[in-house]
């Protein structure tokens, strides 16, 4: 099998021809002819598609079903077509990773927006209940996935820490009253059984229902994991528990982006013999000037803690915030540091910093094939 | 007791909608603003009857942004997670010489401070970050000069006579503070309250851990997040006489209060020093709950009644 896989972290941007027709909205030219310019890109023959587009509004359910089913083709094959090994259809299934989960479990109530940053705001649940998982909720992503993807396919999944702590707990935290005396206590109490609730009864089920449909990557999304300082040990313990006795059944991978890395050490080492990849960002802290040195390669320095465990190394080598073309020279040099510092360049795995989905798809594009070609520049 | 809603209250979905459609071009400015002011006042109207109002800052992106329009080759910068939560505000980068321009101060003011005609009574209330708050989210300039920047914008502030400036500052809560760090405080606050203006400090989310060195500070109001902080651990050295900015409007969950703990405050210090404020950034939590979180806190408060 081939080493140093390259492979995406989950989103892609969804086209507006998948996403207007959602909403309600009437398709325009450009909608049309960015299905049309990237169907003869990706070599696809998309007449059905085209064909229901060109209504232009009011598509029935079953088109929209088609409209979904053909974006996950289009995505998977961009991310083929781009060259990568391990491929995901970029969540076109999906609305986003913190609503997708928990639209499909019972004891959540929708509260509204709030801000994450500059004028971007998602919507936030509130867990007013026991947490019950109603079914699976990739089972059936993944069988349309599956149906049309040629490579290798690494399904992304939002984990129990990061689902509990982006949500409102009015559940495990009922009888927390202010200025207690163990208000403290409390509540750290209420957010661990809520998380390790999320582990046992929502995430473990969906690892289990996806290892019987045959999947071999699973990566576990876990943006909150450095939130809080003092919670580590929770995120660290949660993982344990969604993963249980399926640890070396499937590979499994961790994303954590954006966050402040050191504090996970060496807590994260437990995870060995649990995860087998830690994949970080690393390209949007780093420069863009070619070379091999640490004055070079700042955003990478985090690296030298991998020297302690034997965990693939997932390296972010695209910035995904910036329109910036890295050039395959750029990312051969950060993988070549890379592999200098672990002292093993067979511990790589190739991606993006994250998810794409706030890049154009001839931007995405463009930089997915420049990372392969670093990728192979550097390590053959 | 008194309300006193602190920092930057949430936006409403209408406001969220018109913004992400600002960024994307498909509204003007003016639209935008517009619907800016229906916010505003919509705010204005929750506060009917407090003493002290504010504008509700909903056309702050984050208590950083507005401050590179007043401060000359001050820009944006990448994002910082806010604390320990799930917000990021963006540094702000400045030169080591940055300063006001005074020329624009009271623009600024005009602009994100506004005034309004309902309240006309009641005194107003500013929201800055505090001194050590301002460097963890800003780069390039050292505390002694961030002190002499916020120096120059409270004088701006305090000309208007109703003006209470309510400093936020996480950080007394969040680590230990240097000893150099507490000398520049002080004396930010000291050569501020020679104005003779209120000033209050409104610190949440963490245990207070410089806790002597914060009360012993001369402001007018103290605040103390009471979802991490013990009433035993806290109010028997709080300073006698001074003003309690309790935070019992929990940020953190969608929930209503139970309002029995007012019961438990009045025992400890006298009702007119207290006032009932949001435990941390009310951003946090959607505008239909924070408005029922504080309809519901109102009508306690008006009725003194605490036992729900």
């Amino acid at each position: 099998m081939r080493k140093n896989l390259t492979h995406e972290i989950g989103s892609l941007a969804k086209p507006s021809w998948r996403t207007k027709p959602f909403l309600g909205k009437t398709l325009d030219d450009r909608d049309l002819c960015h299905a049309e310019d990237w169907a003869k890109k990706l070599d696809i023959e998309s007449a059905e598609l085209l064909g229901i587009l060109a209504k232009r509004h009011d598509f029935s359910q079953k088109d929209k079903e088609i409209i979904s089913r053909w974006a996950t083709i289009y995505a998977l094959l961009l991310l083929e077509k781009a060259g990568l090994d391990l491929v995901w259809d970029g969540e076109q299934q999906r609305v986003e990773m913190y609503e997708y989960p928990i639209q499909h479990l019972s004891g959540f109530v929708f509260k509204g927006h709030v801000r994450s940053f500059d004028n971007k705001y998602y919507r936030r649940a509130a867990c007013v209940d026991e947490i019950v998982l109603n079914e699976p909720y990739h089972v059936k992503e993944y069988g349309i996935i599956q149906q049309f993807a040629k490579k290798r396919i690494k399904i992304p999944i939002t984990g129990a820490y990061t689902l509990m702590d982006w949500s409102y707990d009015e559940y495990y935290s009922q009888h927390l009253l202010p200025g207690k005396s163990t208000i403290r206590e409390d509540k750290r109490s209420a957010r661990k059984q809520f998380a390790i609730d999320l582990a046992r009864k929502v995430i473990y089920p969906n690892l289990v229902a996806l290892c019987a449909q045959g999947v071999q990557y699973i990566q576990i999304d876990e943006p909150a994991a450095t939130t809080k300082m003092d919670e580590i040990p929770l995120v660290i313990e949660a993982l344990k528990e969604s993963i249980g006795d399926l640890a070396g059944k499937v590979f499994f991978s961790l994303h954590i982006c954006f966050s402040d890395y050191f504090r996970l050490f060496p807590y994260l080492n437990e995870l060995e013999g649990f995860v087998n990849e830690i994949h970080f960002e690393f390209a949007n802290r780093d420069t863009k000037e070619l070379g091999c040195s640490p004055e070079q390669r700042v955003g990478y320095e985090v690296l030298r803690e991998f020297t302690q465990n034997r965990f693939f190394v997932g390296l972010g080598v695209l910035d995904v915030h910036s329109d910036f073309i890295e050039p395959p020279e750029l990312i051969r040099d950060r993988i070549l540091y890379a592999a200098k510092i672990l002292g093993d360049a067979d511990r790589l795995m190739i991606a993006p910093d994250c998810g794409l989905r706030t890049r154009s798809w001839e931007v995405a594009f463009t930089k997915l094939r420049h990372m392969v070609k670093g990728r192979d520049l550097a390590l053959g | 007791m008194e309300i006193l809603l602190t920092g930057q209250y949430p936006r409403s979905e209408a406001l969220i909608e018109a913004s992400r459609r600002f960024d994307r071009g498909l509204i003007s400015s003016a639209e935008l603003k517009n619907h800016q002011d229906k916010d505003r006042l919509d705010f204005e109207e929750l506060q009917k009857g407090f003493h002290i109002c504010s504008s509700g800052l909903f056309n702050w992106a984050d208590l950083m942004r507005p401050f590179q329009e007043i401060l000359p080759g001050a820009r944006c910068g990448p994002l910082k997670r806010f604390y320990e939560t799930n917000l990021f505000w963006r540094l702000l980068e400045l030169q080591e010489s940055s300063r006001i321009d005074e020329s624009k101060i009271e623009e600024w003011i005009k602009t994100y401070f506004p005034s309004s005609s309902a309240n006309s009574q009641a005194r107003r209330l500013y929201n800055l970050p505090f001194l050590y708050l301002f460097k963890e989210y800003s780069q390039g300039c050292n505390m002694e000069n961030i002190a002499l920047i916020l120096e120059q914008i409270v004088r701006g502030l305090f000309v208007n006579k109703k003006s209470v400036v309510c400093f936020y500052e996480p950080a007394f809560g969040a680590r230990e503070l240097t000893e150099q760090e507490k000398t520049l405080g002080r004396l930010l606050i000291e050569n501020l309250k020679k104005e003779g203006k209120s000033i209050y400090l409104w610190s949440n989310f963490y245990p207070l851990k410089n806790r002597k060195f914060y009360f012993s500070l001369p402001v007018d109001g103290l605040g103390v997040d009471f979802y991490a902080n013990s009433v035993e651990e806290i109010l028997p050295d709080f300073p006698k006489n001074q003003t309690l900015l309790a935070g019992v409007l929990n940020t953190e969950s969608t929930a209503l209060e139970d309002l029995s703990f007012l019961n438990q405050l009045k025992e400890n210090i006298s009702a007119q020093n207290i006032f009932l404020t949001p435990n941390g950034p009310s951003e946090l939590i959607p505008r239909q709950v924070m408005d029922q979180k504080v309809k519901q806190l109102k009508e306690a408060v008006y009725a003194e009644k605490f036992n729900p």
